[in-house]
């Protein structure tokens, strides 16, 4: 998909379906992998059990 | 109507947040490194048009929270207008440009001449570039810029209304509580331009109270 590929991109695959909701979910996923600082963010939140559940995308789970 | 419910994240590019960035000057994102006058994006599945739910966590942990914070609520992608007048600012209003078509999902930082702010688009999130597409906030907390000086008295959970100051302030909010007695043409008006309750005390000239949009105003699908 593209050109350029990011570590975003990779954990996404063309044929997958999301809802409006989930695809904002997997958004977030995304902020997460590429950013320090939203992972410290949310992780300090919700605690990292609640991320590993709601993200398990960004944390090698899929 | 765009197939807005079974897509791909919105890829968020070398900005890497949601409210961060100039919006993409291609619509699907653009892509470096090719030549010039190649009719190419990165493939992203965005369309204007495409909306999207965010939950509370997914919207914090897209914020940059060096320029603020997001919360949960529909989010729709457009494209905001090359040759408008006023700029577009995180916070402010935007409007359907009714003089192009639907299906583009345009939309204007300016206040019409003869529709005013009634075609009520959204807030701008980030400060986009004109021409750019991404998203703007349509429902749930958003925060949002006040008029320079209020019409009303701010309070706490008080009602919020686009403020259609025009051309001076475009696209900022007002308080009209305490006002005074409106005429039934004022009455229209409010109804027109409401947008929703103040979530703490409004402050004139900032952006640092929230608002809350109701789901219903929404005109383009």
């Amino acid at each position: 998909m593209g050109t350029k590929f990011t570590i975003p991109d990779i954990v996404m695959t063309p044929d997958e379906i999301f809802t409006a909701k989930e695809r904002g979910r997997h958004m977030a996923a995304n902020a997460i992998i590429a950013n320090p600082d939203s992972r410290k963010r949310v992780e300090s939140t919700y605690g990292i059990e609640f991320c590993k559940n709601r993200w398990p995308e960004a944390y090698g789970r899929t | 109507m765009p197939s807005s419910w079974s897509k791909q994240a919105q890829q968020l590019g070398p900005v890497r947040y949601f409210n961060a960035g100039a919006g993409m000057s291609v619509i699907g994102g653009e892509i470096t490194g090719v030549p010039s006058n190649v009719g190419a994006n990165q493939g992203g599945q965005d369309r204007p048009g495409d909306r999207i739910i965010i939950g509370e966590e997914d919207a914090l942990a897209l914020s940059d929270t060096s320029i603020g914070t997001l919360y949960g609520g529909l989010y729709q992608y457009v494209t905001t207008k090359s040759g408008a007048v006023a700029a577009a600012t995180r916070g402010k209003a935007c409007f359907w440009d009714t003089a192009v078509a639907n299906k583009l999902f345009q939309v204007t930082p300016d206040e019409s001449g003869a529709q005013g702010v009634a075609m009520f688009a959204g807030v701008y999130i980030n400060t986009l570039t004109a021409g750019n597409s991404w998203w703007i906030q349509q429902a749930g907390k958003v925060f949002v810029r006040m008029k320079a000086v209020f019409t009303g008295i701010p309070a706490n959970g008080c009602a919020v209304y686009l403020a259609e100051a025009g051309a001076g302030e475009p696209g900022v909010f007002d308080v009209l509580d305490g006002g005074g007695n409106p005429s039934f043409t004022q009455v229209g008006s409010m109804l027109k331009n409401y947008a929703g309750v103040a979530e703490g005390v409004p402050v004139a000239a900032g952006i640092g109270i929230p608002i809350n949009i109701p789901l219903c105003r929404n005109f383009r699908w």
